[in-house]
């Protein structure tokens, strides 16, 4: 043995490999699609459909309520696959976008309203997504979707600027600054 | 649910410009095109669609029509099964509208696992039939079915479905149509029940796998018990869609455990409730099966690996400090006690001899310990290779063991009675020339103090026992040697030291006293071991043994009494003796085996009832306090914690609070059905004592040798916090 540097740096690093391996992965363990890949660009944007929907309080509420804001429009269920697996990544995404102005709102069309949604959210753990409802699918109706999840990035002037089939990994860097950009109104040019 | 998607009405639109197409070309080549088709038109989109088909082509004059509703799905998508997994909807069907219909029932083939986005779902791919048994209010006549489907067909998105199918069956000959074939294929993929599949459960078991998870297993039995790739869903758990299960080889010839981990609901929700399991293993095998698991220790589940026949002897020290600490409490122990006798008498006896002699006497007895445990090893490694089921203690459930052990200890007390000379402690002359003589009694001593060791456990004897037996040969044969080793430690000890006897009493005339009154003690034995015999083998193959171990006990005396005048008369009645010791090994044997099954333990009057699985189960169900008592006649200890805890106040009054449930297991005689029991415990021997409670559903183990204190607080803690609080 030539001296103690060499075992001390070997434990250094396995220490270090170990700590990496322990550190719990921010994203899902899955590799959803990527936003840029599943987006579908509204081109020219389009003003969205009449719609309303329900808070957990009961109170209706439309898109006019969000006025100003930058919206990511989610219509799900709880008993929908895909839908469910990019639910915590949207949860994240609502906590980290917010302070951009920017609000997550999923719909859930699920027939049993609140109580699916709230015990959804309880073992899920989702914490930073508001509950809102729209337990006879007149959203889903409205908007004609072939299937949920389908997602909807409406801009501060409220006009939709993207359309997202399928469920993808919201809260990464690329898809954040993606998201702040989409929901800038076009420059009053032409 | 409304429907979300628009696809399917322009879809379906083209479909009837095709079906007209294909209409006009057959009346263009004037074909007697069907009145009526044994199949509905498809309504759907290119992802999924559905028809209604019938297996014949009229209503013929059964009360009954086969039926069924065809999915056909694009590559990627699936629908889902009654129980959808962790997302998803199963299809539902509304008859409203249909006539001479009295009851349609669905049926449903083996689904098929997907596992998409991290999420378990279960359901169908491709093209699938759900047969469906359409009952005719009026046999004979026409039959509409108008059939409403709302269903969910999902890929990277989820569709709602709602489809209104119709299917008109004229009165007439039932000539089987097209479709025929595909609903019986689809009935022959419905599952059916576990004798199907040659397989039957043992058990089911729910195990605590942290605060808020659990493990389920299933422990199956069959002749041809050999599943090639299972899967297992189950319906009725209060959350979370289980991952496919691990196969496991069970311990025992012909079982198989199916392990489910990861099952997001603790244990104490699991236990008790009544779960459907659908297991499947390929194309056609399936069945379907209830079963109310029951709690059990997460060590006691069949691990996630089989447990090679040959281990290394790669065990951590601990069990070996436990089997040597359980070895040296044997030695106070109850059973062990008619034994000490005689090891006390070797002793003393020897207090006066060289310290050399005594040194190898008492190494001899060592020996014969250490020889005893070997044996045992031995044995029980040769039942586990072949399969038998094992534990601690179980010669005693033999009948042949037990007349045999009686004869021995008839033997012994003739020896101390100076009747006979199995040792020939008579000075030092005589030491020189029979040394290997004594050293053989001294040798038999030890083994025989082992064999009576074994009828009741210690401390710490249990969970090495436990350890050693769920292993290979090494490891069983090192732990009972550890064993052997801790119950050999007092001879150890004086070989050691040989200085320690001398502080023994000198030999006298009080020895020959001592000699006599130890001699009693072991007759008294032999009557226990009667005893246990009338329990194991019958009244009869008892009374038996009782009357040969007479006539051997008054051979002996009359051939003492001869003294060395007759020698003749002397070798005739060593003869006698010794065919008297065979007849009753041979009569027990052959008397129990005549009997079959001994009368049952008269316990009418007692509270306890015979302990099953069932009986478990029920009782947690109920929202009882369960106590389990597991014993043997055989067993000392057992006897001793009847005796001074659960049979007398204040444990006995507490026993008889209404919640309580007592059950007893009397493993008197081998019961497989116990033995399990035991081993879920990880315990080989008896005794075994658990408290069940609301609180405390995977039960409380109680110490072998119970104390009030210790009874009385499990049943507290079984009883939970309500209750605790109203104290």
């Amino acid at each position: 043995m030539a001296g103690s540097p060499l075992p001390r740096r070997v434990l250094l690093v396995s220490l270090g490999a170990l700590g990496l391996l322990a550190t719990p992965r921010r994203s899902n363990a899955l590799p959803l699609d990527t936003l840029s890949d599943a987006l579908e660009r509204v081109n020219p944007r389009t003003v969205p459909p009449p719609i309303s929907f329900k808070t957990a309080t009961g109170a209706r509420q439309t898109l006019a309520d969000y006025r100003g804001k930058g919206l990511v429009l989610n219509i799900w269920a709880t008993w929908c696959g895909p839908c469910v697996a990019e639910m915590p990544s949207l949860d994240r995404l609502a906590a980290d976008i917010a302070p951009f102005g920017i609000a997550v709102l999923p719909i859930s069309i699920d027939a049993m309203g609140l109580p699916a949604v709230k015990s959804f959210y309880a073992t899920n753990r989702i914490e930073h997504l508001p509950m809102l409802l729209d337990p006879d699918g007149d959203v889903a109706h409205a908007f004609k979707l072939d299937g949920i999840p389908t997602s909807f990035i409406v801009d501060r002037s409220g006009r939709i600027t993207g359309r997202v089939e399928g469920s993808v990994q919201w809260d990464t860097k690329q898809a954040i600054a993606m998201l702040r950009n989409l929901v800038e109104p076009l420059p009053q040019s032409g | 649910m409304k429907a979300v998607m628009t696809r399917p009405r322009t879809f379906s639109r083209m479909r009837l410009r095709r079906l007209g197409l294909v209409a006009m070309l057959a009346l263009s080549f004037l074909l007697p095109a069907p009145a009526h088709a044994a199949a509905s038109g498809w309504v759907g989109n290119h992802h999924a669609s559905v028809r209604l088909i019938t297996a014949e082509q009229a209503t013929g004059s059964a009360g009954t029509v086969d039926a069924g509703l065809e999915f056909r799905l694009a590559p990627g998508w699936h629908i889902y099964w009654r129980e959808p997994g962790a997302a998803g909807l199963p299809p539902t069907i509304s008859w409203h509208g249909s006539q001479n219909l009295k009851q349609a029932s669905l049926s449903w083939p083996a689904p098929l696992r997907s596992v998409t986005d991290g999420l378990q779902t279960y359901g169908y791919a491709g093209t699938v039939v759900l047969p469906i048994a359409a009952e005719l209010e009026h046999p004979g006549a026409p039959l509409r079915l108008h059939a409403t489907v709302n269903y969910l067909a999902c890929r990277d998105i989820c569709v709602p479905f709602h489809a209104v199918l119709d299917l008109s069956l004229p009165a007439g000959i039932a000539v089987p149509g097209p479709e025929a074939g595909r609903i019986a294929a689809a009935a022959a993929h419905v599952p059916g029940d576990l004798a199907e599949l040659g397989l039957k459960l043992i058990r089911a078991e729910v195990a605590p796998a942290g605060a808020a998870q659990s493990e389920l297993a299933l422990v199956l039995k069959g002749r041809r018990a050999r599943l090639t790739h299972p899967d297992l869903f189950v319906e009725g758990l209060p959350r979370g869609a289980p991952g496919p299960p691990r196969l496991v080889p069970g311990s025992e010839g012909g079982q198989v455990s199916l392990v489910l981990r990861g099952i997001d609901a603790p244990a104490a929700e699991i236990a008790g409730r009544t779960l459907t399991f659908t297991l499947t293993d390929g194309p056609g095998r399936a069945a379907t099966f209830s079963a109310r698991p029951i709690a059990a220790n997460p060590a006691s589940l069949p691990g996630p690996l089989a447990t090679p026949l040959a281990t290394p002897l790669a065990i951590p020290l601990t069990p070996f400090a436990l089997a040597f600490l359980g070895g040296l409490l044997l030695n106070v122990m109850p059973c062990v006690l008619p034994v000490l006798a005689l090891k006390l008498m070797g002793l003393v006896a020897l207090a006066g001899v060289e310290r050399r002699a005594a040194r190898r006497e008492l190494l001899a007895s060592a020996g014969g310990v250490l020889a005893g445990f070997a044996v045992l090893a031995s044995a029980l490694i040769g039942l586990k290779a072949v399969g038998a089921s094992i534990g601690w203690g179980i010669q005693f459930q033999e009948p042949w063991f037990l007349a045999a052990m009686t004869m021995v200890m008839v033997l012994f007390a003739a020896d101390l009675w100076g009747w006979i000379t199995i040792t020939t402690p008579r000075g030092l002359a005589a030491l020189a020339i029979a040394g290997r003589r004594r050293h053989l009694g001294a040798l038999l001593t030890g083994a025989f103090a082992t064999l009576l060791a074994t009828s009741c456990s210690a401390p710490f004897v249990g969970t090495a026992v436990g350890f050693a037996l769920a292993r290979g040969p090494m490891s069983i044969l090192a732990i009972f040697l550890a064993m052997g080793l801790g119950l050999s430690l007092p001879y150890l000890l004086g070989a050691a030291a040989p200085r320690l006897i001398i502080f023994l009493p000198r030999p006298g005339p009080w020895m020959v006293r001592l000699a006599r009154l130890f001699g009693v003690f072991l007759l008294g034995t032999a009557l226990w071991l009667l005893l246990v015999l009338f329990q194991v083998g019958g009244t009869s193959t008892a009374l038996m043994v009782g009357v040969l171990a007479a006539l051997l006990l008054g051979t002996l005396g009359w051939r003492h009494r001869l003294g060395g005048r007759r020698e003749g008369l002397r070798r005739i009645a060593t003869v006698a003796a010794s065919g008297l010791a065979a007849a009753a090994i041979l009569a027990a044997e052959l008397g129990a085996a005549g009997a079959g099954t001994a009368a049952p333990r008269a316990e009418a009057a007692s509270a306890w009832h015979p302990f099953t699985q069932e009986a478990l189960a029920q009782g947690l169900a109920e929202g009882k306090r369960v106590v389990i008592d597991v014993t043997a006649a055989w067993c000392l200890i057992c006897q001793v914690n009847a005796a001074t805890v659960l049979d007398r106040a204040p444990v006995a009054g507490a026993l008889a609070a209404p919640d309580i449930l007592l059950l007893r297991a009397d493993w008197t005689r081998p019961d497989p059905a116990i033995t399990r029991y035991l081993q879920s415990f990880g315990r080989y021997g008896v005794p075994l004592d658990v408290v069940y409670g609301p609180a405390s559903p995977a039960g409380i183990v109680l110490p072998d040798l119970l104390t009030s204190g210790d009874v009385l607080r499990a049943l507290d803690r079984a009883a939970g916090m309500r209750q605790a609080a109203e104290r």
